[in-house]
């Protein structure tokens, strides 16, 4: 096919027009400067204090940390754990993915709804629910606790992003090596397994990232034995100053979410965004294995939610609703600045506000990141914006925090003291999942879509609000949600910037779990179902609008 | 010398240095169809791009005697309609038909419908894009690019996503459509029948360049050379 | 007409003061002072106490948490050139030789504090002429009195007694390197067995069953036997201050203790953060949280005991809460020059 029917040549190129370039401008300056000054100088700061301490590169410093024997088991572990609860997560994670997207039978949207919620729960929750779950038993304070609550969490992630790509692939390919008799089996790995292969391999890498990075989790339910990477910086940091060796862990950590980061990008590269669906069928014989394996994930996946909601109508020795009725109280002798429903108040609050920045945001970046400017360069540009916004997601809240500590303390950015931290490193979380969610979305509309649009008459802002927005509206509203219980949930940098008297949810949680009465850990509990109880609610709404396309990386 | 209608004048497009149209200069009156017809990889959508404004070109663009190489692609008043159509498939039918109204802030329901029944698709403004068949869909694309009253209709083979036996109607549909509507057209095509069927006037581009223009009895009574009789047969 | 003239002026001025404020200028000198009182995460009061201090001194607070007290202290550190405060309050023993050595301080102590305190005091060199003792708790072994009564054992009394296999798998303490109580308890050990000794103590009690968690939380909560928690070992390290937590309403009894024999002091501190606009009003805050208004507040709030001998226990601490007569001990300069070594150190024996 001539070059001149090629469809995939990158187009829409920047209109010379001066407002169009002034757009333009202005839409790579908003994420740029958002990301540069709440993240990236912050970041660089902190770490230029560790690894330059006299002004010259500390190279022997940097040798010793990681000669020490406790760094090398550190990072050992860390990737160990990461592996191992990706691996499990793959193999639990794909009959779900199979079975939820193309298989139509009774349950199936109750199911889906178990597997994808706990990808959003709050960390705190997760980690109270698993400690309420195992007590008792010898997984308590175990790493197989912690691989659980890892499986846990990010079991969504592999339904979402291997379901979508398993939902656009042709059925008939299958069904042709069958009938030239091949075994399912044979089938499934010499055909459907190699067209699955970058959504395997992007889910993989994404998952492995939640998992090396995951900090709540392990600090919870790991106990003492247990250091990864992050919760090393985190106590490296805040409770030896060692800042030297704390940086040494960040590069190592940053290096490792580069290169998956560039992996994804790799892989996702090579897949063409054909976003069709093939309709679902009733499930046969053969399939049977693969509903039950799903079933009994979606089973394991609530079970933990259901301790809790059983510890939370626990009073004493008594059932009833006293939990909950507490949480108009600051709990047993004064536990806390203010009542978990303030609490919750504010953590709406900040919600709201961290959604409306990674909205905005993320909007912004997606439509630029959908665009395919000629010039490499600009290319290349754009592919660094779309990673820079990742690198959040891999740097421990508590270097962001301190970073914030040490360079956001002159007027006019003295907010060290200001509320305002808290929803800004919220959405910082929270974006790479919204350009995640609206990405795929938005490059599905097609360059020659919008250029149609335009000799229709539409001005190039007429083009995004009418067509890309409009094709994106529905994945738009998704990510509202999703970014709205990220922040909800966010524990890491929260607990870090917020103070006693604006505490949200998730960190008043972790203070009443934290200070004696026995009522306060009740209290701690009936909070928790409540917050899953909203987070679910959110996503149910999401998962009602039907959009598949939620967090597909 | 001042002429109504467009006008090209050593129109070139390159890509990465190669030129992928060569120089066209052509002439069509106001009121006509015109068919630009050629093999693969010849320029023909290339050249119908950069007249929408699409690509950046060489020479000269220019309607009623005024250059329109500085019109943006959205004032220029030229719309473009691809091969497969580019439905907006968040849009219904008539969102669809309607898009030009809607964004020049004329919202005109009974001329949605009119069009609709001019393609002979009446009552179907409801329906989901994604429902139709490919021959429906066509039908809308056309219905929507006739809904903006260009001045001048780029059609990017517009029946070769259809079959045979509807291709054949549609071409004659089509001929009478673009005639009554009196719409200045150019049509690219790869099939010089169907290019007969729907055009007054034909060009045949080769690697770029316009090598021959007329009726499709003129050019195989006197092919310039060996490959455009070749081509014709 | 001049009266609603100065009304709107007066709106208009606050505005901007607050919108100065916002944005971090300095307020004018002739408006009221607002100190920041940089905390630690476990600083609460009654409402209005702070409001006391205000209303007496014109002076107002704004409190600031800034994470644990090693936390607290960092923070300081790292922003020094920018302090991020003008008092501190929660800088404990363990933390004190770093934020005196790393020039956070303004040289103060209150002129309040008397010989009664002396216990309390800092050495000079270990944060001795900069901070100002405000409260205090032990760390001690708790034991779950009826947990014994019931099995018929003996409960343990020493340190000794721990690594002794009668108690075999009946101990839960916290870990040193995540726990503050956790690294009290092994600062306890390294008091009382030595720079050398110390080691052999903590491999018999891992080779005793000893289980090590987290935080105080898991520890107390999730596996001491007390009546507040679940769990089946009923010895746990937590606060002296803890048993009167555990008496029912109205009990006479109390069904949990401190073993203080085990207990090593934790006291806490405030001081002039080096650097602050307002050293005068700083000074006054000091001695307003050394006073008994704040000191009489203490327990309730945040479980320890007030450092001032005048100040008024509550009723059931004054009946259940036990103190520690001849605590466990170290040189504030020793704990911050080995702290870093100590922890290694027994991370490599206690989680191997």
């Amino acid at each position: 096919m001539g070059r001149d029917r090629d469809a995939v040549r990158p187009s829409t190129r920047l209109n010379a027009h001066p407002a169009t370039i002034a757009a333009w401008t202005l839409g790579i300056a908003l994420p740029v400067a958002f990301i540069g000054v709440f993240f990236a100088w912050p970041v660089a700061t902190i770490l230029a204090r560790g690894l330059f301490p006299s002004g010259a590169l500390d190279l022997a410093g940097i040798v010793e940390v990681l000669s020490r024997p406790r760094t090398i088991r550190i990072i050992g572990f860390t990737v160990g754990l990461a592996a191992a609860a990706t691996a499990i997560t793959l193999l639990l994670g794909m009959p779900a993915a199979y079975a939820l997207s193309r298989l139509r039978f009774r349950g199936r949207g109750v199911l889906r709804a178990a597997v994808l919620v706990p990808f959003v729960l709050p960390t705190v929750v997760v980690g109270i629910a698993f400690r309420t779950l195992f007590r008792g038993t010898p997984l308590d304070g175990s790493v197989l606790a912690i691989l659980a609550a890892l499986v846990f969490f990010n079991v969504a992630v592999v339904v979402r992003t291997v379901g979508v790509s398993w939902e656009s692939l042709d059925p008939r390919q299958e069904e042709a090596a069958r009938v030239l008799g091949a075994g399912p089996v044979r089938v499934f790995v010499t055909i459907t397994l190699r067209r699955l292969g970058p959504s395997v391999a992007a889910a993989a890498s994404i998952v492995f990232l939640f998992c090396s990075t995951a900090f709540g989790t392990v600090l919870v339910l790991g106990g003492a034995q247990y250091s990864t990477i992050e919760t090393e910086i985190w106590l490296l940091t805040t409770q030896f100053l060692d800042l030297r060796a704390a940086s040494v862990l960040s590069i190592t950590q940053l290096l490792v979410v580069v290169a998956l980061l560039v992996v994804t990008a790799r892989v996702r590269g090579r897949t063409t965004f054909q976003r069709r669906s093939f309709a679902t069928r009733r499930p046969r014989r053969a399939d049977r294995p693969v509903v039950i394996v799903t079933f009994l994930v979606a089973v394991a996946l609530v079970i933990p939610l259901g301790a809790l909601l059983r510890r939370s109508l626990q009073v004493g020795d008594d059932w009833g609703l006293g939990n909950y009725l507490a949480l108009a109280t600051t709990g047993s002798r004064n536990a806390l600045a203010i009542s978990p429903w303030t609490a919750l108040g504010n953590s709406l609050g900040f919600a709201a506000a961290a959604t409306g920045i990674a909205m905005l945001l993320g909007l912004v970046t997606s439509v630029l990141l959908s665009r395919r400017p000629r010039s490499p360069s600009a290319r290349r540009g754009l592919d660094l914006l779309d990673g820079a916004l990742m690198l959040p997601l891999g740097v421990s809240a508590v270097t962001v925090g301190f970073g914030f500590l040490i360079t956001l303390n002159a007027p006019p950015l003295d907010l060290r003291a200001s509320p305002i931290l808290v929803p800004i490193a919220q959405a910082l979380v929270a974006t790479p999942l919204v350009v995640r969610t609206l990405l795929p979305v938005l490059r599905s509309v097609g360059s020659r879509m919008r250029e149609a649009a335009a000799t229709l008459g539409a001005a190039p802002w007429r083009v995004i609000l009418t067509i890309d927005l409009g094709v994106a509206a529905r994945a738009a509203l998704a990510a509202t949600g999703l970014a709205f219980t990220v922040a909800l949930g966010e524990f890491g940098a929260t607990t870090f910037l917020s103070r006693p008297s604006n505490a949200t949810l998730p960190v008043v949680i972790y203070r009443l779990i934290g200070l004696p009465g026995g009522d306060n850990a009740g209290m701690a509990i009936a909070a928790s179902v409540v917050l899953a109880a909203l987070t679910v609610a959110v996503v149910a709404l999401i998962e009602r609008l039907r959009i598949d396309s939620a967090g597909a990386f | 010398m001042s002429s109504a209608g467009l006008q090209l004048r050593d129109v070139t497009v390159e890509f990465d240095g190669k030129r992928a149209v060569d120089a066209v200069t052509l002439e069509i009156p106001a009121g006509e169809v015109f068919a630009l017809i050629g093999p693969s990889g010849s320029g023909k959508s290339s050249l119908l791009r950069a007249i929408a404004g699409l690509e950046p070109c060489t020479g000269d663009i220019r309607w009623d005697d005024e250059s329109v190489l500085k019109i943006p692609v959205h004032r220029r008043g030229f719309v473009l309609m691809f091969q497969d159509g580019q439905l907006f498939p968040h849009l219904d039918v008539a969102g669809n038909v309607g898009y030009s109204l809607k964004v020049s802030g004329h919202r005109d329901p009974a001329r949605v419908e009119q069009l609709l029944a001019l393609v002979g698709l009446a009552g179907f403004g409801a329906r989901r894009v994604t429902e139709l068949s490919g021959g429906e869909q066509q039908r809308v694309a056309l219905a929507r690019s006739l809904a903006a009253t260009p001045r001048l209709l780029l059609l990017d083979e517009p029946l070769s996503s259809i079959d045979r036996e509807l291709r054949e109607r549609l071409a004659g549909d089509l001929h009478d459509i673009l005639h009554d509507a009196g719409v200045t057209t150019i049509v690219v095509t790869h099939d010089h029948e169907e290019a007969a069927v729907i055009a007054d006037r034909i060009g045949i581009l080769e690697a770029g360049r316009l090598v021959q223009v007329g009726s499709l009895t003129e050019l195989r009574a006197h092919p310039v050379d060996d490959r455009v009789a070749r081509f014709l047969s | 007409m001049h009266h609603s003239t100065h009304r709107v002026l007066a709106s208009a001025a606050a505005l901007a003061a607050s919108i100065l404020v916002l944005v971090g200028c300095a307020p004018a000198s002739n408006a009221p002072v607002t100190l920041t009182l940089v905390t630690h995460d476990s600083f609460a009061l009654s409402e209005g106490t702070l409001d006391q201090f205000t209303q007496a001194t014109g002076i107002r607070v704004q409190v600031q948490a800034a994470g644990d007290a090693g936390e607290l202290v960092n923070k300081l550190v790292l922003t020094k050139d920018s302090p991020l405060g003008d008092v501190v309050y929660g800088i404990d023993n363990t933390f004190a030789s770093r934020a005196a050595s790393g020039g956070v301080l303004e040289p103060y102590v209150s002129a309040d504090v008397t010989d009664a305190e002396g216990q309390y005091l800092l050495p000079a060199g270990s944060g001795g002429e900069y901070l100002t003792p405000i409260d205090s708790g032990d760390v001690c072994v708790n034991v779950d009195h009826e947990w014994f009564a019931q099995a018929g054992i003996p409960e343990p009394k020493t340190l000794n007694d721990l690594i002794d296999p009668t108690y075999q798998g009946l101990l839960v303490v916290e870990a040193a390197n995540s726990s503050s109580p956790g690294l009290a308890f092994l600062l306890a050990t390294i008091a009382a067995y030595g720079d050398t000794g110390w080691q052999g103590y903590w491999a018999s009690l891992v080779a005793n069953g000893v289980k090590i968690d987290a935080s105080w939380s898991d520890a107390y909560e999730v596996d001491f036997s007390g009546p507040s928690s679940s769990g089946d070992r009923p010895l746990v390290v937590s606060y002296a201050s803890s048993p009167p937590f555990e008496v029912p309403e109205g009990g006479t009894v109390a069904p949990t203790g401190a073993l203080l024999d085990t207990c090593f002091r934790q006291t806490e501190y405030a001081g002039v953060i080096a650097g602050t606009a307002h050293p005068v009003e700083a000074k006054e805050l000091v001695d307003f949280l050394h006073s008994t208004t704040v000191q009489n507040d203490i327990p309730d709030n945040m479980y320890v005991f007030p450092v001032n001998p005048d100040a008024v226990l509550p009723e059931a601490w004054a009946k259940f809460a036990e103190r520690a007569t001849n605590p466990y001990n170290l040189d504030p300069a020793r704990i911050d020059a080995n702290r870093e070594k100590w922890i290694a150190e027994w991370a490599a024996i206690a989680t191997p």
